[in-house]
């Protein structure tokens, strides 16, 4: 949930040197950035650590924070969206990461990966297995149902190419899937 | 509780996104519904809260003394083992500290969840804590978006806030009140577990508010500018106050040191945009039947008076005669034939816009004498003979028939709704009955013919009163002294038919003086003052039908009530001397928009209801034919909680009318947000018994949520005295300085000035008005700066197609 705006503004100002205030942003948003790291990570572990690193690097550059339009959620999404790719990077810093995640998916069909032959699990193995910037873009939209504009914000890219991500993610996710699309159908 | 949108429904990025691939589009839903609920383990979410707290007290203090209190690098050798220690305590004392364990905010609003409230109902949320007030206050929204007041009280275990709302809740309306869990703190800083959403929605009509009073409301003036005591008052088309000896500041000429000059006094416009002169003082002045000129009637001063006509902002002065008299009625022939009519030696004369004048066969008007003439020219008054000996008007023509003339036949006596003249004569109704009642005057009708009926007698009116008429022309009413018990207004029909409505008075004392009468446009409300001996006065509008007192107010010197065209706001004076005021009030009671059929109505209110139950049969015989009824089901959607009628529009003929109908799923605890869409409809008069059946129906999608901000839910086109107001209602308090001229468009261009643009807190309602003739149909648009008092703008920009006056 979207704080109001006016409301959000001030409370951020204040944060800037009231720790309350910065008490009372985490209160609001710290189950939806874990939520989204933990949507990227699947380890309650790893989540746990990254979420920590979100808020203390939050802390430390609120003082810098400049209000862009866009809710203050907007930029804890883009600290996290940055630590989920540093974890990546410390854990394979000799791959590239998307060719990490790419040859991670092509070494295993969708169906072989997936030991629990749930839905879920069906759905966020074929979405592990996108590269990182389709990955990040599909999980913000549909995975925390932000608007193209505020995720343009957050991945530091236009709407169009936001766009494009997603569609791209989407069709990936199909084939992963193995959802044969209607015009092969017909 | 997480309250991003878990839903299934229309989500219009990813329609888009998908491009029409519906194997896509489940592809995205699919990603949706299988979204992960990682569980939260408590114990982290607050050991990081107590390690950041930790953290912030030295990482957010104010510049200078954050700079001060950073230890310096040579210093962090030595003091890092201390330093931690010391971080270890705080974290301590921050996790147990301000979050004393297993406190649980709970909160109860028996609100909740009720889908018809009361609007008039106060919102009350009780907690089991003593609640941090202005954290709470801070957080909470209310949509739609509402200006309220916040109040506490302890109830026993907890406080109760109750929210005041200033202008009572929305009828028929779903509300959703939320508080971010972050802002449900308690003084201890613990917070709720949660974010509370609260949800109901409020019953069709408004009721009449258990708290308010029962009687009339109190007038609310807002002053005008001051004016010459005995100034005239009287409406402009675009409902902007005219005074005809307004006082405006002189030049400023004077040198320092030297008096400030005394104000001038002009014909003076107060619109929105504050006072304007329109010319020099008048004596009369009197608006077009259209509403977009002015004929006015200024003392000259060679014992005449001057007979002009300029555009309503007072430019493009005519001058239409030289000779008038003084004490000359002043009016308007009908608007398909724009003519002024003065008297000039007596004679009543006509002149048309092009200059030419016609005497007109009728009484010939002593000097002193006072005629009236009616809205419409059918009807004038003509008062008694001022004294004996002096000149009578013709008593062997009394309803003389209209001469013809060779330019401007047939003649018709015309002084239009917007018309002002003399108030009825001030404080009468306690004059002395004289030994030998002189003449008190009477209704002539100026087009008689032998089989008309005879104009109504003006019982009990005392001589040196004066009747005043409706702004239709259709009514007269005069106070009647003939009643037994005390004076009482009675008001009747022009033309003879109907019953005496009569008013009552409140019981006189010896020194109250009742006055200065005034009938709105319908002649349905009446306005008249009641002056005390201390020289306050009560200023009355009572309701014709039943008398029932509908805005009362009182203050010294009281005077001069007049009605706006389009019957919402009330002018008059206040005051004496030089401290006369023109003010203007709204005035409650005013008539509803374009009149739509009763049956027409009717069938889109059953409409609207069997929708709500689905009810197949009762639709089946609202709508025809059989192919239409089956297209409306299939598309109509289930769940549906409430419906109202954002526009009704008949035609020309009444015979067809097109409505847009808003069906609403109200918002859940689960689902804190109303799913709407929008239907249009059209009905046709079937048959001879004045049934409509709904002939076309289009439901363009299927439910989905409504954006936040402002929405529209009725929109009410007027047009009074040919002047077109556009009255569009929102279902949440604005921004007052967001309601701007710049934010309306109209396509294609009118050509007109920029419509004036008003903003009613009270109602909620943005009112257009068209400052000229609207000759084509155009679509009117306000853009989405408009904004609620949250701050929230319109989602898209609306649009409605006006139409000019048929």
């Amino acid at each position: 949930m979207t704080l109001p705006r006016a409301y959000e503004d001030g409370l951020v100002e204040r944060a800037k040197e009231d720790p309350a205030a910065f008490g009372e942003l985490y209160d609001h948003y710290f189950g939806q950035i874990y939520r989204f790291v933990y949507s990227r990570l699947r380890s309650q572990e790893a989540a746990e650590d990254i979420t920590s690193e979100v808020f203390f690097k939050a802390l430390r550059a609120i003082g810098r924070y400049r209000p862009s339009g866009h809710p203050f959620s907007a930029w804890l999404y883009q600290i996290s969206v940055n630590a989920i790719a540093d974890h990546y990077r410390a854990k394979r810093p000799e791959s590239d990461l998307d060719s990490v995640i790419g040859v991670a998916s092509t070494e295993r069909s969708v169906e072989e990966a997936i030991s629990e032959r749930d839905e879920a699990a069906r759905v966020w193995t074929a979405i592990d297995s996108l590269p990182v910037h389709q990955r990040t873009a599909l999980t913000l939209k549909l995975g925390e149902d932000l608007k193209l504009a505020q995720i343009g914000e957050i991945m530091g890219k236009s709407e169009g190419a936001v766009k494009l991500l997603i569609h791209r993610g989407m069709i990936g996710v199909r084939q992963r899937l193995g959802v044969v699309p209607h015009a092969e159908r017909v | 509780m997480d309250l991003r949108r878990w839903n299934d429904g229309p989500d219009a990025e990813l329609e888009q996104l998908a491009g029409g691939d519906l194997d896509l589009l489940d592809v995205g839903r699919r990603v949706r519904a299988a979204r992960p609920e990682p569980r939260i383990d408590p114990e982290f979410q607050r050991r990081l809260r107590a390690q950041l707290m930790t953290a912030a007290e030295t990482e957010l203090r104010p510049h200078g003394l954050r700079r001060l209190l950073r230890p310096r690098a040579s210093l962090l050798a030595y003091g890092a083992s201390g330093m931690g220690a010391a971080m270890i305590a705080a974290a301590a004392l921050a996790y147990f500290a301000p979050h004393s364990d297993r406190v649980t905010i709970d909160y109860s609003a028996s609100i909740n969840g009720l889908p018809s409230v009361d609007p008039n109902d106060l919102i009350k949320i009780s907690f089991n804590r003593v609640m941090d007030r202005q954290a709470v206050v801070r957080g909470l929204t209310i949509e739609p978006a509402i200006t309220y007041k916040p109040s506490w009280k302890d109830n026993g275990g907890g406080e109760t806030l109750t929210i005041t709302p200033d202008h009572h809740l929305q009828p028929n309306t779903p509300y959703v009140v939320t508080i971010p869990k972050s802002a449900a703190r308690d003084t201890k800083g613990d917070i709720a577990t949660k974010d509370i959403t609260i949800t109901f929605g409020t019953s069709p009509v408004l009721p009449p508010s258990p708290s308010a009073p029962t009687g009339p409301v109190t007038l609310s003036p807002k002053d005008a500018g001051n004016v010459v005591a005995g100034s005239l008052l009287g409406f402009g088309g675009d409902g902007s106050l005219l005074a005809t000896s307004g006082l405006l500041p002189a030049p400023t000429t004077a040198s320092p040191g030297e008096a400030t000059p005394a104000p001038v006094p002009a014909l003076v416009r107060y619109g929105s945009d504050g006072p304007v002169r329109l010319g020099d003082p008048a004596s009369s002045v009197a608006l077009s039947p259209a509403g977009y000129q002015l004929a006015t009637l200024t003392p000259s001063g060679d014992g005449h008076a001057v007979v002009a006509v300029s555009d309503a902002d007072g430019s493009h002065r005519s001058v239409l005669s030289t000779v008038a008299d003084l004490s000359s009625p002043l009016g308007w022939g009908d608007a398909t034939h724009p003519v002024v009519f003065f008297t000039s030696g007596g004679q009543l004369t006509s002149v048309d816009l092009e200059h030419h004048t016609h005497a007109v066969a009728g009484p010939q008007v002593a000097s002193g004498q006072t005629m009236e003439v009616a809205p419409g020219g059918r009807y004038a008054f003509l008062a008694g003979a001022p004294s004996p000996g002096a000149q009578t008007p013709s008593t062997s023509a009394p309803n003389p028939p209209p001469a013809t003339g060779p330019l401007v036949p047939p003649i018709h006596l015309g002084s239009p709704g917007g018309a002002i003249a003399p108030a009825a004569s001030p404080d009468s109704s306690t004059y002395a009955t004289p030994l030998s009642p002189p003449d008190p005057g009477r209704i002539l009708d100026l087009q008689a013919t032998p089989t008309s009926a005879a104009p109504p007698a003006l019982t009990g009116l005392a001589a040196g009163d004066l009747p005043t008429f409706s702004g239709d022309g259709r009514k007269v009413a005069w106070i009647d002294n003939s009643a037994p018990t005390r004076p009482v207004i009675d008001v009747q029909l022009l033309d003879g038919s109907g019953s005496t409505a009569h008013v009552g008075l409140p019981a006189p004392t010896a020194t109250d003086r009742t006055g200065s009468l005034a009938l709105d446009l319908g002649g349905d409300r009446v306005a008249y003052t009641v002056t005390h001996a201390d020289g306050t006065a009560d200023l009355r509008v009572a309701r014709v039908a039943d008398g029932r007192l509908l805005a009362s107010g009182s203050a010294p010197g009281l005077s001069s009530p007049v009605f706006s065209p389009d019957g919402a706001s009330l002018g008059y004076l206040r005051g004496s001397g030089s401290d006369t005021v023109a003010e203007v009030a709204s005035v409650p009671g005013a008539p509803t928009g374009l009149a739509v059929p009763k049956a027409a109505q009717s069938t889109i209110d059953e409409l609207v209801s069997a929708e709500l139950k689905a009810d197949q049969q009762a639709l089946a015989r609202l709508v025809s034919p059989q192919s239409l009824v089956d297209d409306l089901v299939s598309h109509l959607p289930t769940g549906l909680s409430r419906g109202y009628v954002i526009s009704a529009v008949p035609n020309a003929a009444g015979d067809t009318v097109d409505a847009q109908i808003r069906l609403l799923r109200d918002p859940t605890n689960d689902h804190p947000t109303a799913a709407f869409t929008d239907q249009k409809v059209s009905l046709q008069r079937a048959g001879a018994g004045g049934k409509y059946i709904v002939a076309a129906s289009q439901i363009a999608q299927p439910l989905h949520d409504e954006p936040s901000g402002p929405q529209v839910v009725q929109v009410d086109t007027r047009r009074v005295l040919g002047v077109t107001t556009v009255r569009i209602t929102f279902d949440s308090d604005l921004d007052p300085s967001s309601v701007t001229q710049q934010l309306i468009t109209l396509n294609p261009s009118t050509g007109l000035a920029v419509p004036g643009v008003t903003y009613d807190a009270t109602t909620r309602t943005v009112t257009v008005t068209f400052l000229g003739r609207l000759r084509h149909p155009v679509d009117l648009s306000i853009g989405v700066g408009l904004r609620d008092v949250n701050g929230q703008g319109l989602a898209a920009p609306f649009h409605t197609r006006v139409s000019p006056g048929q």
